[in-house]
Formats: C-alpha cells, sequence, structure tokens
C-alpha cells in the first residue's frame, strides 16, 4: 500500500511550469484573501486568473481538451490543484460549484450539440454558474421541487423560487431541476435545464446568513429557454441530478486534498503562535485540544484520499462519498466549538495581530451551517444505509471490508 | 498511490483469520490448553512471529504484512498473547541486540518461548501495564506489575525494570515463569483473566538480565513506538467483526414486524461503528505504510493509535446498540470484542497519551510537551 503519488521527472518539471506560471500570474491581493468578504475588485480578479488557467486547460485539467479541458491525467491534474493549494486557492480559483457540478453531469448526459456548447464557457472559465436546487418546500427532499417548466413551440418557460443560491456578484448562467410532470410521477417528473443568466424574467434578491455570508433568492417567471437547454431529456432530471449528486458526495479534488480543514489548521497554528491570541501551549489542556483537531482533519483527509483513489480507479463504491462527506461536514461542527474552547472571546471577533483572525472567526459561521451543504446530515445517512442494504433480508447483504 | 491490498496480503488476512476462529472455537480463550499450544506451534512454523524480526537477525522484516497479520488476527479477536509474540517482544528484543535477546528471538520465533511483555510508563515509553515498578534490587528482583493479561501463557515476562547497578538506570529483565519467587495472583476483571504480578526475591541468577545503555532507552522507546501500528490493525480487524456481526444482525432479526435494519435510529448506530472502523482503518494503514517505506512515522503512529483506541471502543459500543440484550450473552460473539476495545484502550498509551505525543512530534511552535523521564 502507498499513500503517497509519485512524480516523474516529467511530472516533477510540470510542477515546476506550474508554480512558475503561478507566481507570475496570481495577483497578491488573492494570496490569503477570504472569498466571501471580498468586493467586486477582487472577484474580477479571481476571474481572470480563472480565465488564464482555463486558456492553459487547468481550470479543468482533466476535462476532454476537444472542450476546452486540459485532457491531463489524474497525477497531473493534482500537481495544478496542489500548486495552487500552496497559495491558498481553490480549483476554481472562486466559488464555481455549478460549474464543477454542472459539467460532470453535462458531460455525462448531454448530446454532442449540447457538450460543444455548454462546456467550452464553462472549463475556458469564461462563465460563472450557479446551481438552482434548494427551494423553500424543497430542501431534504430535493425531488419535489415545485419550480415548474411548460413547453411552449421551441421553448420552455420556467416559473418558481429557488433559494440559498450562490454568493456574491453574481452568474452568467445557471442550472436548475425543475418539475416537468405530474406530481405523482416522483422521480420521473423532473427535467435539468441551463439557464442562460441574463435571460428576460430572473430576479435576484440577497438572502443574508449568519456570519455575513450572501447567497440568494431567485424568482423564475415565464424564464424563456430553448429547448435545446434540456439535458438528459424530459422527465429524465432526476438521473442526471444524481450524477452531480454523487460527484457532490466524494470525487472532489479538495475532499482529496482535506483542502478545508487544512487550511484551518494552518490558521490555527499560526493563530496560537499570535502574542494577541493569548494561548500558551504550556497549557495541556490546549495541548490536547490542538491534538484533537488535527487528528480529526487527518482523518477526514485520509478517507477523502480513499474516495478520491476509489473513483479514479473505478473500484466499486457503495457508501464511502456520503461517509466522507459526512464526516467532513461534521468535523467542520465540531471544529467551531473546538475553536471557542481553544480561543475563548477571539473566536468570534477578530483580535488578533496577524492574519489568521479572519479566517478563525469565519469557522464559526461554517461551522454553523456546516451540516446541510449537499443534502443534510441525516440526508448522507440514507444515503449510507441504502447503500449498505441495511434492513434488507440477510442473504443479499454483505458487509464491506 | 495505491491504498489496495495485494492478493497475497489478502490471503495472510482470511488464513489469520480463518486460524483465530478456530483457536477461540477450540476453547483457548479460556487459557493455554493442548490444543492452543499446538495452534501456538503452527503459528510460529507458519513465519507469523519472524515478521517483526529483521532481516539481519533471521527475520522478514515486514511492518505492513505484520499489520494485515494482525487485523486478519483481531477479527476473530486470537486468545493468548500474540501481539506480545508476533510484534513487542521482537521490536524490543531487537533493538538490544544482545547475545541473550537474538537467543531469546529464536525461541519465540521458534515458538518455544511465549513472552508476555510489560513496560511502566516511568520508563518513558508506551506503557502496557497500568503499574509496573519492578527494579533490580541486589542480586533479585522486587516489585510488581498489574494488570498483567494472557499471564497463564507465558513462558516468559519480559520486564523493563528499573536498575541503578549500571548507568542506564534500566534493564530488560527476562523472567521465566517458573522461578521461586514468582507470585501470580488473579484479579477481579472485565474481560479475559488478568493477575497481578509479584516479582519480590526472584533471584536475577535465574532471570537473563540485558543492561540498556543509555543510548539505547531511547531505542527502546522507539521499537515500542514502532510496535503501535500494527496493535492498531488488530483493533481494526475487531472493529471489523463489530461491523459485520452487527450488519448480520440488523438484517435478520425482526421487531414490530420489521427488520430492525429498517429503522433510521438503528441504521443511525450502524453509520457510527462504519465511521469508527473506517477512521482506524485508514489512520492504520497510513502509519503501516509510512513505516514500511521509510523512517519511523511518529506522527502517524501517534494518530493511528489515538484515532484507533477511540474507535475501538465506540464500535464495539454502537455494536452493543444494534444488538441490545444478545450482544451481551457472552456465547453470541461479540464479548471478546468488548474486552478487547477496554483492554486495549490504553495499552501501549491512551488516547490522551498518544495526542500528547502527537503534538509533541508535530513540533508547533513553542510547544515543549514530549514525555522525556531523562530531562533533569
Amino acid at each position: 500500500m502507498d499513500f503517497h503519488v509519485t512524480y516523474s521527472e516529467s511530472q516533477q518539471r510540470f510542477r515546476a511550469e506550474v508554480a512558475q506560471w503561478l507566481a507570475d500570474v496570481v495577483p497578491s491581493e488573492l494570496l490569503g484573501s477570504n472569498e466571501h468578504f471580498e468586493n467586486r475588485d477582487a472577484y474580477e480578479l479571481r476571474r481572470d486568473l480563472g480565465r488564464s488557467l482555463g486558456a492553459r486547460g487547468w481550470l479543468y485539467p482533466m476535462a476532454p481538451p476537444e472542450y476546452g479541458g486540459g485532457g491531463l491525467d489524474l497525477d497531473a491534474a493534482l500537481v495544478v490543484a496542489e500548486e495552487l493549494r500552496r497559495l491558498g486557492l481553490g480549483l476554481p480559483p472562486y466559488y464555481d460549484s455549478g460549474g464543477v457540478l454542472g459539467s460532470a453531469s453535462i458531460l455525462h448526459w448531454g448530446t454532442d450539440e449540447q457538450k460543444a456548447e455548454l462546456l467550452p464557457p464553462i472549463y475556458r472559465g469564461e462563465q460563472r454558474t450557479w446551481q438552482l436546487l434548494t427551494e423553500p418546500s424543497a430542501g431534504s427532499d430535493v425531488a419535489a421541487v415545485a419550480t415548474t417548466a411548460v413547453r411552449d413551440g421551441d421553448d420552455y418557460l420556467i416559473s418558481g423560487q429557488k433559494s440559498f443560491i450562490g454568493s456574491l456578484h453574481g452568474a452568467d448562467a445557471h442550472w436548475a431541476l425543475v418539475r416537468t410532470g405530474p406530481a405523482e410521477d416522483r422521480h420521473h417528473n423532473l427535467s435539468w435545464f441551463m439557464i442562460d443568466g441574463s435571460s428576460a424574467g430572473i430576479t435576484i434578491t440577497p438572502q443574508h446568513l449568519l456570519g455575513g455570508i450572501d447567497k440568494n433568492t431567485i424568482f423564475l417567471d415565464e424564464v424563456r429557454v430553448p429547448a435545446g437547454r434540456l439535458v438528459g431529456g424530459e422527465n429524465k432530471g432526476w438521473q442526471v441530478a444524481f450524477t452531480h449528486l454523487d460527484h457532490e458526495h466524494g470525487l472532489r479534488s479538495d475532499r482529496f486534498l482535506g483542502q478545508e480543514l487544512h487550511r484551518a489548521w494552518e490558521r490555527i497554528v499560526e493563530g496560537i503562535a499570535d502574542p494577541a491570541s493569548g494561548v500558551s501551549t504550556d497549557d495541556p489542556v490546549v495541548v490536547d485540544l490542538l491534538a484533537k483537531i488535527y487528528v480529526k482533519k487527518e482523518t477526514v483527509r485520509l478517507l477523502g484520499k480513499r474516495n478520491y483513489w476509489l473513483a479514479m480507479e473505478n473500484r466499486p463504491r457503495t457508501y464511502e462519498g456520503p461517509q466522507g462527506y459526512y464526516l467532513e461536514k461534521k468535523t467542520t461542527q465540531w471544529l467551531a466549538s473546538a475553536l471557542l474552547e481553544l480561543f475563548g472571546g477571539a473566536a468570534t471577533a477578530n483580535v488578533f495581530a496577524g492574519d489568521a483572525g479572519a479566517a478563525l472567526v469565519e469557522q464559526q459561521a461554517l461551522g454553523a451551517m456546516a451540516m446541510h451543504g449537499g443534502g443534510t446530515g441525516e440526508i448522507q445517512k440514507l444515503i449510507m444505509s441504502r447503500a449498505l442494504r441495511l434492513g434488507k433480508p440477510a442473504t443479499s447483504a454483505s458487509a464491506p471490508e | 498511490m495505491d491504498l489496495s491490498l495485494t492478493g497475497e496480503q489478502e490471503q495472510l488476512r482470511r488464513t489469520a483469520r480463518d486460524f483465530a476462529t478456530r483457536a477461540r472455537k477450540s476453547g483457548a480463550a479460556r487459557g493455554p490448553s493442548a490444543a492452543a499450544l499446538s495452534a501456538w506451534a503452527e503459528m510460529a512454523k507458519l513465519g507469523w512471529f519472524s515478521l517483526a524480526v529483521p532481516e539481519r537477525l533471521g527475520g522478514y522484516e515486514a511492518p505492513f504484512d505484520l499489520g494485515v497479520l494482525m487485523e486478519g488476527l483481531g477479527m476473530a479477536a486470537c486468545p493468548g498473547p500474540v501481539y506480545d509474540a508476533a510484534v513487542l517482544a521482537p521490536a524490543v528484543l531487537s533493538s538490544l541486540d544482545t547475545a541473550d535477546s537474538r537467543e531469546l528471538l529464536t525461541g519465540i520465533q521458534a515458538g518455544t518461548v511465549r513472552p508476555v511483555v510489560l513496560i511502566g510508563a516511568e520508563s518513558g515509553a508506551a506503557s502496557t501495564v497500568h503499574r509496573c515498578d519492578v527494579r533490580v534490587m541486589g542480586d533479585a528482583l522486587a516489585g510488581a506489575a498489574f494488570p498483567v493479561r494472557h499471564l497463564a501463557w507465558a513462558t516468559h515476562v519480559l520486564v523493563l525494570a528499573a536498575d541503578t547497578t549500571h548507568d542506564g538506570g534500566w534493564s530488560l529483565v527476562v523472567v521465566p515463569t517458573d522461578v521461586t519467587g514468582y507470585v501470580a495472583d488473579e484479579l477481579e476483571a472485565f474481560g479475559d483473566t488478568a493477575h497481578r504480578l509479584q516479582v519480590d526475591g526472584v533471584p536475577l541468577s535465574a532471570c537473563v538480565v540485558i543492561p540498556i545503555a543509555p543510548p539505547d532507552l531511547a531505542g527502546v522507546r522507539s521499537a515500542v513506538v514502532s510496535s503501535v501500528a500494527a496493535l492498531c490493525a488488530f483493533q481494526v480487524g475487531s472493529c471489523q467483526a463489530a461491523l459485520d456481526m452487527s450488519v448480520a444482525y440488523c438484517n435478520q432479526r425482526m421487531q414490530f414486524g420489521k427488520l430492525i435494519g429498517s429503522f433510521q435510529r438503528v441504521q443511525d448506530h450502524i453509520i457510527e461503528l462504519l465511521i469508527a472502523l473506517d477512521s482506524a482503518r485508514w489512520t492504520t494503514y497510513s502509519a503501516l505504510a509510512e513505516q514500511a517505506a521509510g523512517p519511523l512515522p511518529v506522527v502517524e503512529i501517534h494518530l493511528a493509535k489515538a484515532v484507533t483506541s477511540e474507535a475501538h471502543l465506540a464500535a464495539c459500543d454502537s455494536a452493543h446498540e444494534v444488538h441490545a440484550g444478545i450482544g451481551c450473552d457472552i456465547d453470541y460473539g461479540l464479548a471478546p470484542h468488548t474486552y478487547l476495545s477496554r483492554d486495549l484502550h490504553a495499552y501501549l498509551g491512551s488516547p490522551a497519551w498518544h495526542r500528547r505525543e502527537l503534538v509533541a512530534a508535530l513540533d508547533l511552535v513553542g510547544s515543549r510537551t514530549a514525555t522525556d523521564p531523562t530531562a533533569p
């Protein structure tokens, strides 16, 4: 068993090339900056960086080159992700889960024409995409969405309301799961559309969340969408959604790298060294808390690594994706309480002299909101239970090893 | 990167599991019967007591395979001091490497020496017993150690004893279990038999004394640390057994007219069990793989034990919640794992001990937390 990616000489050269290129291209304003609280100028710098990465095929390094992806193998793609992580940046370097998840679904379910039309703007960083899933009455039960699409000649007219959408500074496109069939045909009454962000009938109102994090409510009022933007076929939307839900629950390289929790750990180490923190590492309680934080973030990282390896090797997977995701969420939730214990009042207001404070304070918001992203923790447990065939007769059950 | 076991490793794990299952069925859990001792000889013949021994001393030196073996044995809570014989005693003896230690190693590999290792916290190494204050007094030993498991199996007790007759301050004393002055009193215990061992007046002339020179004590401590991941693997096997039993049970047990596995509150227990198992498994595999690849991965090893001892406890607790009453029936099969999860919780260091050592090994700014009994 070997936990390390072994890099050949040519891959080492590639790493040096990526590192040098990033050193030249990444603006200093983005180093150590926190996307959630950035102004429009910083956001535009992130988008510029995304377009530069896209032009080289590095924004979606493993995506097919014929649609604008990089066509790189896993090891090379990890090099790009790791070098960006070294600078505190993700891939894409801005919030774009709609692009990451939507492109995976389009690649799997789209026609050749749809792939040629819809994928290049995503892969090249020309477009930021929001995902329109959740509605006021459809959260965990996302198959119960009430937003409808009605056929009108060569188009569909989409009407409804989506909530907890996106972030700051808008998006160029959206994809949405909407209802096209009768309510009683559960799971067979949904369709998946790509929607141009500039379409008439879209109203966006900001939704303010804990910790100053911004989401949006989107109202769709007879938004006209060409039938060619229906991906996967009418009433086949649940299958399309399954592709990106599976992706979200286990395949992402940021999970492989244990990115989010590792960055938090780095801030914590920085934070305790900050004289303003008032934390003493001679205190055995502090030492034990630090150890617990390290232990939990490493456990999440190792399960993420397992999941990524399983996926990339196309090995059989059952419960592993939602398990890793669930544990990451629980750990993020727990981390907020650990920071309260570690830093006391300094966990909730930035009193630090150095740069770590803002990110440490933000962990309170991330912790309080950790459990519902990508479906509540209960949904992940439900998917795991089904994968384990719990409650099915013993003859067909087999426990994983 | 390759996170799979090889075909040979999977075979080794199965063989070990089947072997331990037979050993347990033969009644070996109650003590070293004739059948149990012949099983012990078979393990030696299979080479299982040579996996931790360095090649230069005639062993296979295969840390990852050793972990795989221990995982398989843990799946059936293999009775007897197999961990002492396959992992800990070879590691400690190899680190000392004297004529006496080599002779003992040969006996362990041949299956004729069945060792139990006693290390106390005062030595600075991870401890195997709650208290071990055995010391060299003139030409005899004095003191006691407790609680000691598997003592009925042992031909020899290897005790790290305080010894002020030389500069090092410590000696490894090998005590045959049939000498005068050796007194083992059975303690009331949860789980396998446990003893209080008294060695007052055991003559040194009846023992092998290996003095540990000051620089070698660090080597002994490292040898103990190097043995921890294989212990974790034994616990991983035990967690896997708890999961297998729980999944099978919830898919056959009917209550309220339904399989209990269809109740979400029962499913929650299985999920907690599976998270505990996988956390233990992947931190342990990571430590074993690093150990097989290069220098002693101290951080990964402390991480693995800090996670695995807690996971083992959690896994068995969850299994009991799934099984309810029947899980507590001593003949059902869960009990040996419940016992192990308690016996091994602080064996070779509690989770808190390993967390402290972990932070010391990470060498964070300003932290000075390592246990160093040699420091003034």
